[in-house]
């Protein structure tokens, strides 16, 4: 069984929206290792949009390392994507966050990094957006 | 009084099963095993080919069904044990006559007549047993499908979700077809060569039957609810998120729809791979929907939160 949820999000691409899902739902443990995800035919009926634009999608999570991509077999979940997954998923929050909080990717990658001559947003004249 | 005719089913079983072995000195081996429309003996099998056929028969299309009984609902049940019984009641009496014309001759071709008497009164008695087994099964008790229905999961506006999940017969069923394939196979050896082709052709079309109905794929997104039958993906039924009026969870036993496959019985289609949980779908001016699947509860709450007051 598989569970998508595609928020609505006017700036991100179509089959952006669908690999960052799928990334979401192995996070979550949706998806575990080894599941199979609906072909791209399949998908791409059920959301009314191109096969080919799925198979974009899936591809770019290929290319990730978290989906296998065979033919005729469909997608499936590849062992090691769990764990990377999650991690990528906290990141993707990370940046979300920092950049409602006025953190910039450098700023957060200084951070997680252990630097310590990052100065809080509150400190600064104007925090760069 | 149903457990009375199980009893009489197994013990009509080890007659038939037994009773060869019982006179085997006194049967000709080969034995005759087929009569021309003159009575005469035509034509003949093996004595261990025959004393194990009519045997397997009745294991496979009586004693093996009859097992389903305790979990059909009344209407199911008695039509299942008239035919049960009937059958029955057709094996032993073929088996009885066959012996007995078979009985102390020294060369098949020396075998007894079986006369249009004894097919006629074969014929009465398998009216009588699936009369009885028919009154009997009056005395089943009924049984109602569990079903529950479902409960709308999360969404935010906007959000779409997408649902997919299958489900698979089990192996064992799958065995059915296979034994039955394994069976005509035998047969269409020993058969005279006429009937092989009705028997292959037969054979390949219950293999089709098999693939497309052995397994069952289903997609539910904002552009609405697709079942996808079998290795194919075809034939596939779509359903509209508007023509979607309620969403449950049944619990199916495949005799409440009168067997596996594709089912059509008044106000419902149902696509039944195995027994267990299914989603039911309720749609407007169209019959209800009920399709195993793995899940079926997420499956339902998902396309009730599809065809919610969100809207899709």
């Amino acid at each position: 069984m598989v569970m998508l949820r595609l928020p609505e999000d006017p700036t991100a691409a179509l089959h952006e929206r669908i690999a960052a899902a799928v990334r979401r739902a192995i996070a979550e443990g949706r998806l575990v290792d080894g599941a199979r995800l609906p072909t791209a035919s399949e998908l791409g009926a059920a959301l009314d949009v191109h096969a080919n634009t799925v198979l974009r999608a899936y591809r770019a999570l290929r290319d990730e390392g978290v989906l296998d991509l065979r033919r005729g077999r469909g997608a499936t979940v590849r062992a090691a994507a769990s764990a990377g997954a999650r991690v990528a998923l906290l990141v993707d929050e990370l940046v979300a966050v920092g950049r409602r909080e006025g953190y910039g990717r450098r700023e957060l990658a200084m951070l997680v990094a252990g630097g310590e001559d990052v100065a809080s947003p509150s400190e600064r004249s104007g925090g760069a957006r | 009084m149903i457990r009375a005719l199980r009893v009489a089913g197994t013990a009509a079983f080890l007659l038939v099963a037994v009773a060869p072995w019982m006179l085997r000195t006194r049967l000709p081996d080969p034995v005759a095993t087929h009569w021309g429309l003159d009575g005469r003996p035509d034509a003949s099998l093996p004595f261990v080919v025959d004393a194990f056929l009519p045997a397997l028969l009745l294991a496979l299309v009586v004693l093996l069904p009859a097992r389903a009984l305790d979990r059909a609902d009344r209407a199911t049940g008695r039509s299942m044990l008239a035919l049960l019984t009937a059958v029955s009641a057709v094996l032993v009496m073929l088996r009885g006559a066959t012996l007995w014309a078979n009985l102390d001759v020294a060369h098949w071709s020396e075998a007894g007549r079986l006369t249009p008497t004894v097919l006629v009164l074969t014929v009465a008695i398998a009216v009588a047993a699936a009369a009885l087994g028919w009154w009997l099964g009056a005395r089943l008790p009924e049984r109602a499908p569990r079903r529950w229905p479902a409960t709308a999961v999360h969404r935010s506006a906007g959000e779409a979700l997408v649902w997919h999940g299958r489900a698979s017969a089990p192996p064992a069923l799958l065995a059915v077809p296979a034994g039955a394939l394994a069976v005509a196979s035998l047969g269409a050896v020993v058969t005279p060569s006429g009937a092989r082709v009705p028997i292959v052709v037969g054979a390949v079309l219950l293999g089709v039957l098999g693939l497309v109905l052995g397994s069952v794929r289903v997609t539910i997104g904002p552009a609405g609810l697709v079942v996808r039958l079998g290795a194919f993906g075809w034939p596939r039924i779509v359903v509209d998120l508007a023509a979607v009026e309620a969403v449950e969870v049944e619990d199916v036993e495949p005799l409440h729809y009168g067997g596996w496959g594709w089912r059509v019985v008044p106000g419902v289609r149902a696509i039944v791979v195995r027994r267990g949980e299914a989603l039911r779908v309720r749609r407007r001016s169209a019959p209800t929907l009920v399709v195993t699947v793995d899940d079926a509860p997420g499956a339902a709450s998902v396309l009730a939160a599809l065809g919610g007051p969100n809207g899709a």
